[in-house]
C-alpha cells in the first residue's frame, strides 16, 4: 500500500511561525501537504475543499469564542484539532483539542506528536475502511431508497442523533458525501441492487 | 516558487502548464513571445496584480490581502468569471460528459448506468447554477457598477451579494464524490484509458472550480460589498 500523505493545515497569522512549522515538516520528511490560513474563513473553505487530516490552530484564535471552534469540530469530525500557544490561554479553551503544541516543544518532539495523532487516526481509518457495520448497512440501505432520517430512526428505533452518527460514519468511510453518490456506492458493494431503486 | 509581475509568461506557463487557463479565462491567448506579465497586463488593461494573484492561487500560493479598489478591476474579475462559465459549459462538462458515454458503451455494469444519471443531473445542477450567476448576480453588480458611475445613488438596493456565498460547495463536493467512485468502487472493465482521461478531466475541472470560487469569496465578494457599502453610505448622508 502507497504511503499516505497527510493534508495539515496550519491557522496563523505570523509568516514567520507559519514559514518555521512549514521548514519544520519539510526537514523531517514527514509525508504531508500543508495548506496555510489566517482566518476562520479561509479555514472553512480549505477544510471544505481539501480532506484535511490535522488542524495546528494558534489558540487565540479561539479566545473568547471557544463555541466557534466546537462548532468546527462538529462540522468536521474527521479532522484532528490541535492548537499551539505562545501566551497563556484559558483551559477550559485548551481543553478542546486533542493536543497543544508549545512554542518551545523542540522539532523532535512537535514531530513525533504529529506522526502520534496521525498514525492513531489512519490506524482506526484502517480498521474501519474494510466494511461498515451491519448497523451502518441498515441504515445506508434505507437512505439510498429514499428514506429521512426520521423515518430511519422510527423504522430501526433509533435517535436521530444515531442515525445522524451512522451516516457522518458511512461518510467517513466511503469518502463519500452527497446521497446521489451514495446510491452508487451501495450498489457497487452490493448493499442494495439497481433493481430495487426508483427510476 | 511566487509568480511576480516581472516574470515572463511563457516560462511560467513551461513550468506550471495548468495555467493555460486562467490566462485564457483573462482572455489573453497565446502566444506570449518574450512578455512578462507587467507587459501582458499593459497590453490588455489588466491590472497586474490581479493577474498574478490568480495564478498565484492556482498554485496554492495566497496573498495575505488581496488589495483590488477599483470598477475596472471589478469587470475584469466578472469577465474573468464568465469566462471560466463558457469553459465549464461549452468545453469541460460535455468533454466529461463525452467520457462517460464512451466508458457506458464498453462497461455495462449497473453502477455506469446509474453514474451517467448522476452526471447529467450534476451537470443540469452546475448549469443552472451558473446560468444563476450569469442572469442575475453578474448583471446585479454590473447594475451597481453603473449606479456608480452615473451617480445614480437612490436606488434602493435590497439584494446582497452575501447570498451566493455557499453556492459552491454542493457542486464541488459532487464532483469529490464521482472522482471517489471511479477510483474506488466502480468496476474496471476494459476502460482504463477513457477512465484515465475522466479522472485528468475531473481533477482539472475541480481545480479551476475551486480556484474559481476563491476568486468569488476572496476577491468579488469583498469589492462587491465594498460597493454596497459606498453606495448605502451615500443613501444614509443624501
Amino acid at each position: 500500500m502507497p504511503p499516505i500523505e497527510f493534508k495539515i493545515l496550519i491557522l496563523e497569522n505570523s509568516i514567520i511561525i507559519q514559514k518555521g512549522i512549514y521548514r519544520i515538516f519539510i526537514e523531517s520528511g514527514f509525508n504531508c501537504s500543508i495548506f496555510f490560513a489566517t482566518n476562520l474563513d479561509d479555514l472553512k473553505h480549505t477544510l471544505k475543499s481539501r480532506e484535511i487530516d490535522l488542524v495546528i490552530s494558534n489558540v487565540s484564535f479561539f479566545f473568547n469564542d471557544i463555541n466557534s471552534l466546537k462548532l468546527l469540530k462538529s462540522h468536521f469530525p474527521d479532522t484532528i484539532w490541535t492548537g499551539f500557544q505562545y501566551s497563556y490561554s484559558e483551559n477550559q479553551l485548551l481543553q478542546e483539542f486533542s493536543y497543544v503544541f508549545q512554542i518551545n516543544d523542540n522539532q523532535d518532539t512537535f514531530i513525533s506528536k504529529v506522526k502520534e495523532l496521525t498514525q492513531e487516526d489512519s490506524n482506526s481509518d484502517i480498521a474501519h475502511t474494510v466494511n461498515l457495520t451491519t448497523r451502518e448497512v441498515e441504515v445506508l440501505k434505507l437512505l439510498v431508497v429514499g428514506f429521512s432520517n426520521k423515518e430511519i430512526a422510527d423504522k430501526l428505533n433509533l435517535s436521530i442523533h444515531t442515525v445522524n452518527t451512522h451516516r457522518k460514519n458511512i461518510t467517513q468511510k466511503s469518502g463519500i458525501k452527497s446521497l446521489a453518490a451514495l446510491i452508487i456506492f451501495a450498489v457497487s458493494k452490493n448493499y442494495i441492487h439497481i433493481d430495487s431503486l426508483e427510476s | 516558487m511566487l509568480i511576480k509581475n516581472t516574470s515572463k509568461v511563457a516560462e511560467v506557463i513551461l513550468n506550471h502548464h495548468i495555467l493555460i487557463l486562467p490566462f485564457e479565462h483573462f482572455g489573453i491567448n497565446l502566444s506570449f513571445g518574450e512578455k512578462n506579465i507587467s507587459e501582458i497586463s499593459r497590453e490588455f488593461n489588466i491590472n497586474e496584480n490581479l493577474i498574478t494573484s490568480v495564478l498565484n492561487l492556482f498554485l496554492e500560493i495566497e496573498p495575505k490581502d488581496f488589495t483590488f479598489n477599483t470598477v475596472d478591476d471589478l469587470r475584469q474579475i466578472i469577465i474573468y468569471l464568465k469566462n471560466c462559465h463558457l469553459y465549464y459549459i461549452e468545453e469541460k462538462l460535455p468533454s466529461i460528459e463525452e467520457l462517460i458515454n464512451q466508458i457506458t458503451s464498453i462497461n455495462n455494469c449497473s453502477e455506469i448506468t446509474l453514474l451517467k444519471k448522476f452526471f447529467s443531473d450534476y451537470k443540469t445542477e452546475v448549469a443552472n447554477h451558473l446560468k444563476y450567476e450569469n442572469d442575475v448576480v453578474h448583471p446585479y453588480i454590473e447594475y451597481l457598477i453603473t449606479l456608480l458611475e452615473n451617480k445614480d445613488l437612490n436606488n434602493e438596493n435590497t439584494y446582497s451579494v452575501l447570498v451566493y456565498k455557499d453556492f459552491h460547495d454542493d457542486i464541488e463536493e459532487k464532483l469529490n464524490d464521482l472522482k471517489n467512485l471511479l477510483i474506488k468502487y466502480i468496476p474496471i472493465s476494459n476502460d482504463q484509458q477513457i477512465r484515465r482521461k475522466l479522472l485528468f478531466d475531473l481533477f482539472e475541472f475541480d481545480s479551476d472550480l475551486n480556484i474559481h470560487s476563491k476568486i468569488e469569496e476572496k476577491i468579488l465578494i469583498p469589492l462587491v460589498e465594498k460597493l454596497e457599502n459606498n453606495l448605502k453610505e451615500y443613501n444614509a448622508t443624501n
